[in-house]
């Protein structure tokens, strides 16, 4: 985990060895893959052979597809079924055989496929869903003739492999990120300040607001019953919006700043999305990389929105709960991704949000609108069965005013999700220029004071040491 | 070479790396001690498993043993021995936790193993020894950070912010509950309410469904025996507790005192009688520090008529 010590270790003596291994492509290549699989291989080395094997299926079908035209289809389906086919083996395979029991069972039939199925398919490999998807982006931007393959394997797995974005994104688009690895990027002032500020505010995000954050939520939603207050449920919502959103966002901008250290640029993941006036606006603003790779694999090959209305309902449908079940085996999630299905195409037949943003006062509304719908849709994402997250929606409609008590990890929450408020405020306000500081010598003693700040309120008020949200996909 | 470290101190980040560190050194000293500072508390846990010193008598059992005795004032009336406390939450008196602690032995001291006898020690619950065989398989770099890097990252010990702001403004309302770790195995610890029946309930909840386990029993007289013939000196005790503590164990976990040290006694040990009214607990279950220091001194005098 990036909040660990032995990542700091990692990372120094990474950071070490790289300023001599960058400069040429091969001592870079050897550089990046051998220490990512490190990385990855730490946490389990058993599973270090699934990315090697997976990502050797997707090298050589490149190849093989622009080499044998011929056999371009199958050469796909052959990439395909080995990228998706780990997926149904390790994330889908117990889902799907609890659901075959349940559903033999309706006729007498004894269930099997549970109490079959390997034990090793009960270990879901960390980072699983993100190199999949990289490698799938690779084998199908070179069938579609839009990538040329790379020649060297070891070119391939650093762009496979990157340790900065493996685990949990963001997802990296081969035709982006191949020719990055191709040169040695002078790193300026500038962009090495940018990184180590980006890393200060990921750490921050992540260590201090969304740990801070954890206790609350999961006290809430371990509980046995489902505490009878709106207004608890509210804020244990918000404090989930607000938590998955920093823990998220918060580990991509450590991935990002990493990489801007190496010299490499990944592209922004989160942009703020709780300042959304409407669903469409959240999905380009939340998870990013995801939500562009479901658009342009899935949703467009599918036809998108170009075969007619009722036609470009039913792929975005197909698009959200493909979405939804990437996240997890889990009914809950495929219905968190259906609600968002349901939101949009609300949207795209009543078009509020065009009825609404006309001035200020609509803009916030819809805003709040969004947030409601959003949280919502969290509530399934988060819970851990459908029942649950039905009793808590209830509880959250009743709009009742039964109070809690707010002692001391309530209070944290709430501190934290104000933080977080305030945060997204600045920026749907478009304050940054009334702050801006415009001389020089000043500015960088504010800068350095931030950072600073940043780092010393994540050391000494950071929250009991999560693991990152998305590793659990 | 001038110019150039110039231009490094113009470089934000050096300029941020020297406020970080300012900002990281000076905010230690405002930020207080929290009362459990969680990385004393991994380098203790670390040290008692992984360490491989050996010494004349160490004493196993339970939080009652590890809170409840001091070796260095056992050692005031004793005399010149090492003595270690090898106690840990819900600590087992099973066949694996006894052969740990004889390892912990001196084979060229005076080799005494003390057992704080308490019912759940007999238990299958505490049979699974989950502390002991959480820290025993610390990962390589969870037990080098607990072990040699504890006091550099307690140094940047954290805090709950708010606590931190109620410490300035009005009384926290929690029971503090304080906890000194030593490096001879003991936890000093007293609450500064002490609540006598607090942990009452807990304890029905636990006899409930989790009685002493005659399998468990005989494991630990089976290997008091075997211990007994490989020249150990083996004595036991049951730690004090209130009178409620000690009727409501006796009532629900079917220890049956009496039977116990027959057997034990017969298997080569030595039962060493306690006056549990002499002591005050804060919880029920657990010793004061004061109250830990007294039975140390006691336990010393006893055993050293024994041991003669």
């Amino acid at each position: 985990m990036f909040n660990s010590f032995i990542f700091l270790v990692f990372a120094v003596l990474f950071f070490s060895c790289w300023h001599f291994a960058r400069k040429k492509d091969y001592p870079r290549w050897i550089m990046i893959t051998t220490a990512s699989l490190i990385f990855y291989g730490w946490w389990d080395w058993r599973f270090l052979f699934l990315i090697l094997g997976t990502g050797l299926v997707d090298y050589i079908a490149a190849l093989a597809i622009v080499r044998f035209e011929k056999y371009r289809k199958p050469l796909i389906v052959i990439s395909m079924l080995g990228n998706i086919g780990s997926l149904m083996i390790f994330k889908y395979s117990l889902f799907f055989a609890e659901n075959l029991d349940l559903f033999v069972s309706n006729f007498g039939i004894e269930p099997w496929f549970k109490s079959h199925i390997p034990e090793f398919t009960a270990i879901l490999p960390v980072g699983i869903s993100f190199y999949t998807f990289n490698s799938m982006s690779y084998t199908i931007d070179v069938y579609r003739r839009i990538l040329k393959p790379v020649n060297n394997v070891l070119h391939f797995f650093s762009f496979i492999s990157l340790f900065p974005h493996l685990v949990a994104g963001p997802i990296v688009r081969a035709k982006d990120f191949l020719p990055q690895l191709t040169h040695c990027k002078k790193i300026t002032e500038s962009e090495r300040w940018h990184a180590v500020k980006l890393i200060a505010i990921g750490y921050f995000k992540k260590v201090f607001l969304a740990d801070n954050i954890a206790p609350f939520v999961n006290s809430a939603f371990g509980a046995n019953e489902i505490f009878n207050s709106s207004f608890f449920w509210w804020i244990a919502m918000l404090g989930f919006a607000f938590q998955i959103y920093f823990d998220f966002s918060g580990y991509t901008d450590i991935a990002r700043g990493i990489a801007k250290l190496m010299g490499f640029r990944l592209r922004l993941n989160f942009n703020h999305p709780y300042i959304s006036v409407s669903i469409k606006e959240f999905w380009t603003r939340w998870h990013i990389s995801l939500s562009t790779w479901f658009r342009d694999y899935v949703y467009i090959p599918l036809g998108g929105s170009k075969k007619g209305k009722i036609r470009g309902h039913f792929y975005m449908w197909v698009t959200m709960l493909v979405s939804g079940f990437w996240h997890g085996a889990a009914y809950t999630y495929i219905i968190w991704g259906a609600l968002h299905a349901g939101y949009l195409s609300a949207e795209r037949i009543f078009k509020w949000p065009k009825l609404l943003n006309k001035n200020l006062a609509g803009r916030i509304a819809a805003l709040i609108i969004t947030m409601f719908l959003v949280l919502i849709a969290w509530v399934f994402f988060r819970a851990v069965s459908v029942e649950q997250a039905m009793k808590i929606i209830a509880e959250m409609l009743k709009f009742n005013l039964n109070g809690f008590n707010i002692e001391t990890t309530a209070l944290t929450c709430i501190v934290c999700i104000l933080t977080g408020i305030i945060i997204e405020a600045f920026f749907f306000f478009r304050l940054k220029h009334v702050f801006a500081i415009k001389n020089k010598k000043t500015k960088i003693a504010a800068d350095a004071f931030y950072v600073a700040l940043l780092i010393t309120i994540t050391v000494y008020f950071r929250g009991t040491g999560m693991q990152f949200i998305y590793f659990q996909f | 070479m001038k110019k150039h470290l110039r231009n490094i101190i113009k470089e934000r980040i050096f300029i941020a790396a020297v406020a970080t560190g300012v900002m990281l050194f000076l905010t230690h000293f405002i930020i207080p001690e929290p009362e459990q500072n969680s990385y004393k508390e991994k380098k203790f846990w670390a040290k008692k498993v992984h360490s491989t010193q050996q010494f004349d008598m160490v004493i196993c059992g339970d939080s009652r043993v590890y809170r409840g005795i001091s070796p260095d004032d056992m050692k005031l009336n004793l005399g010149e021995l090492s003595v270690f406390n090898f106690g840990f939450s819900s600590g087992s008196n099973d066949e694996k936790m006894l052969l740990e602690s004889a390892k912990r032995l001196d084979p060229n001291g005076k080799k005494i193993l003390l057992i704080g006898l308490t019912p759940h020690s007999l238990t299958l619950f505490a049979a699974k020894d989950a502390q002991f065989r959480e820290v025993s398989n610390l990962k390589p770099e969870e037990l080098l950070e607990n072990l040699y890097f504890a006091d550099f990252l307690g140094f940047f010990r954290s805090v709950n912010f708010i606590n931190y702001i109620k410490s300035f403004t009005s009384k926290n309302n929690d029971i503090p509950y304080h906890m000194l770790y030593y490096n001879n195995g003991w936890v000093a610890s007293w609450k500064d309410s002490p609540d006598t029946v607090g942990t009452l309930d807990s304890y029905r909840g636990i006899f409930k469904e989790n009685k002493v386990s005659g399998i468990i029993k005989t494991q630990f007289i089976s290997q008091v025996k075997k211990l007994a013939e490989q020249g150990i000196k083996i004595f036991a005790f049951r730690p004090p507790v209130p009178d409620c503590m000690y009727n409501l164990e006796n009532e629900l976990s079917f220890f049956n005192e009496k039977e116990i040290i027959t057997e034990f006694e017969a298997a080569g040990g030595k039962w060493i009688e306690i006056d549990r009214k002499k002591y005050y607990s804060y919880d029920a279950s657990h010793l004061h520090y004061k109250s830990a220091i007294e039975l140390s001194k006691d336990l010393g005098l006893l055993l050293k008529e024994h041991i003669r």
